[in-house]
């Protein structure tokens, strides 16, 4: 396998916070990965330490096989979107997305011409016929995300980043972008890494997901692969929503309290354990896991039922079809059981 | 509820659609009367005096004045030297602004606190100080003299002198908000779309900065041209060569000529209020293309 971007044990710390501690990523051509992470997890920090915005202690960066510790900005040939876009507010659209081209030294500058095709072809790809002449203030938050992507796609970049491209959007407009972003990687092809803290975002949008916590990589795969085996309890929780039985686990069999037990997932737990299931993974039912319903309420088509268990940390979410005659009888006091049909172990 | 009463309500609610927005911020009415009262009592009133005054000379005597050798001589002295000045703190201001906000250096925030000693002291302290510097045995005016055989003190470009002086931290404070949070992602943006240094100074982050930088000079020139105490020291007040206008009312007041000193003053106000509308409308105009200002 060609490999497009290459991230080799990057070690950077602010001060006395360590950032970056040996974070290591092969990134092929054409692949859209996305780092995921919550804030202070060095996600941000990464990304801009492939696009040389940050000095880093150690490890290296390779495009390719060109190492670009010695690399200019202007010759790593990086395509940058801001979160806040960064555009330049006193240039029209069209001379936003012509700022690389023409800023090309003389004699690889393209003729103004050529220029002029190259915008007019990226601004439609971006679905902005029409707006060349609009200043940036006169544009909406998501017009102005899609300018910046031209502008960026514009230098003809050799990788792609994206930093919470769509952060600063609202919800609806989000959704859109993103499904726009999709399609327009599958025209275009173009190697590309992007920072998101919404595990929704980055499982719908990637190809793989990295992800990163207190500046290590935690994990790195295809969703799917993600959210089937999840290498830590923290990669678990905060790739989707789960419950945290407390159990142990003897012989590859995982026990919840004294009588319920289950098939072991993975891992190479012994002893205590923390198990942690999905809410899909776990159901009402006439025997099982004890607990105590604390709360019920509507949760799109169907209800989530909360409940508390003395072998679970927190609140046990379980989600239930409304005419369920388990859920109708799960008032709030009531005494219920669980049943876990899937649970991944890790260290207690 | 009596017929007048609600009557009352229906002439404030007239009152409120046709003067203001509704707002839910409340003490429009107070701070509106307060605002015309002062703009009456601290600025319109005298200048209207001032106005009537110069027009109790009558036509004749009014184009005499103003047409005089020495007064347009003052005039174009207080306004060249002051266009002048505002040009040379547009680019020196900019410089210390950009320093002061971009570089963390020792006694950084001293010097950031010494901008604004032009503002701080008394005007004819500068004056004083400035004319003992540039004056052709003083520190600089010796060198000028020696390298450059000018004489700063005492002539119009000691006029200018001066008036850089107290213009300069208009400009400084104008623009350093504007620079502070002048998005670093932008030059960030900038720099990787292959732009050089340069090419992000003066694409980039310059037009950015201008509407600040011109309110600056604008506030700047409009100090200048109405100084007086740090002016006359350096000034030497030669008539004809380095008399300034400010000054050529003074001598006209204190020879009781005060439709003279009057008719001075008026040119000056609207010459300065010709220049501050021709700011304004330039800035109106960015605004409505950029969004702001």
């Amino acid at each position: 396998m060609s490999v497009a971007l290459v991230v080799e044990n990057l070690e950077k710390r602010f001060g006395e916070f360590p950032a970056l501690r040996g974070v290591s990523l092969h990134v092929a051509p054409g692949e859209l990965v996305a780092l995921l992470g919550p804030s202070g997890s060095g996600k941000t920090t990464l990304l801009r330490a492939v696009a040389g915005l940050e000095q880093t202690e150690g490890g290296r960066i390779l495009f390719g096989d060109q190492d670009a510790t010695g690399l200019s900005l202007r010759d790593r040939r990086i395509g940058f979107v801001f979160q806040h876009y960064a555009l330049f507010a006193r240039m029209n659209a069209f001379e936003n997305v012509a700022f690389g081209l023409r800023a090309r030294p003389r004699g690889q500058r393209p003729p103004d011409s050529e220029i002029r095709a190259r915008v007019s072809a990226l601004l439609d790809l971006v679905q902005l016929r029409g707006l060349e002449t609009r200043f940036p203030a006169q544009l909406s938050g998501g017009q102005k995300q899609r300018v910046a992507l031209a502008r960026a796609l514009a230098i003809e970049p050799r990788v792609l980043l994206l930093d919470e491209p769509f952060g600063a959007l609202d919800a609806q407009v989000r959704r859109d972008l993103r499904r726009w972003l999709r399609d327009l990687h599958q025209r275009t092809g173009h190697t590309t890494l992007f920072v998101t803290h919404d595990q929704e975002e980055a499982m719908e949008l990637a190809d793989r997901v990295a992800i990163l916590n207190g500046g290590l990589l935690e994990q790195v795969g295809a969703p799917d692969e993600i959210y089937e085996n999840p290498a830590s309890a923290f990669v678990c929780e905060f790739t989707g929503e789960a419950n945290r039985f407390l159990g142990r686990v003897r012989g590859g069999r995982a026990t919840i309290g004294d009588a319920f037990d289950l098939p072991h997932m993975r891992g190479p737990v012994e002893g205590d354990a923390a198990l942690l299931v999905r809410p899909a993974d776990v159901a009402l039912a006439s025997a099982g896991v004890p607990g105590v319903v604390s709360g019920r309420r509507r949760h799109g088509a169907g209800l989530r039922i909360e409940i508390e268990s003395p072998h679970a940390r927190g609140i046990v979410e379980v989600d239930a079809r409304p005419d369920d005659a388990l859920a109708q009888a799960a008032r709030i006091g009531a005494p219920v059981f669980l049943h876990v049909a899937r649970a991944h172990a890790f260290p207690a | 509820m009596s017929k007048t009463g609600s009557e009352s309500v229906r002439v404030r609610k007239a009152f409120h659609v046709v003067w203001r927005e509704p707002s839910v911020l409340p003490g429009f009415g107070l701070s509106f009367a307060i605002l015309t009262s002062a703009l009456l009592a601290l600025v319109l009133i005298p200048l209207a005096a001032l106005i009537l005054k110069a027009g109790g000379a009558g036509a004749g005597e009014i184009l005499a004045i103003a047409t005089s050798p020495r007064t347009l001589a003052a005039l174009r002295l207080s306004f060249g030297a002051a266009a002048l000045a505002a040009l040379v703190n547009a680019v020196f201001g900019l410089i210390v602004a950009w320093a002061l906000v971009r570089y963390d250096f020792p006694g950084r925030r001293l010097v950031d606190a010494a901008i604004d000693l032009p503002f701080a002291l008394p005007t004819a302290v500068a004056g004083i100080a400035l004319t003992a510097l540039w004056a052709p045995n003083g520190w600089f005016g010796a060198r000028a003299a020696e390298w450059f055989g000018a004489k700063i003190a005492y002539t119009p470009l000691g006029v200018a002198v001066a008036l850089v002086f107290v213009g300069l931290p208009f400009v400084v404070r104008s623009i350093q908000p504007v620079l502070a949070d002048g998005a670093r992602d932008v030059e960030e943006a900038a720099a990787l779309l292959g732009a050089s240094r340069t090419r992000t100074v003066f694409r980039v982050i310059l037009p950015n900065v201008a509407p600040a930088l011109i309110t600056g000079v604008a506030l700047a020139f409009a100090r200048a041209v109405g100084e007086y105490g740090s002016v006359i020291f350096i000034a030497g007040n030669v008539p004809m060569v380095s008399e300034i206008a400010p000054l050529l009312i003074v001598i006209k007041l204190e020879q009781f000529d005060y439709a003279g000193a009057a008719v001075v003053g008026a040119l000056m106000l609207a010459i300065s209020f010709l220049a501050l509308l021709a700011i304004n409308a330039f800035q109106a105009a960015s605004r409505r293309r950029f969004g702001y200002v």
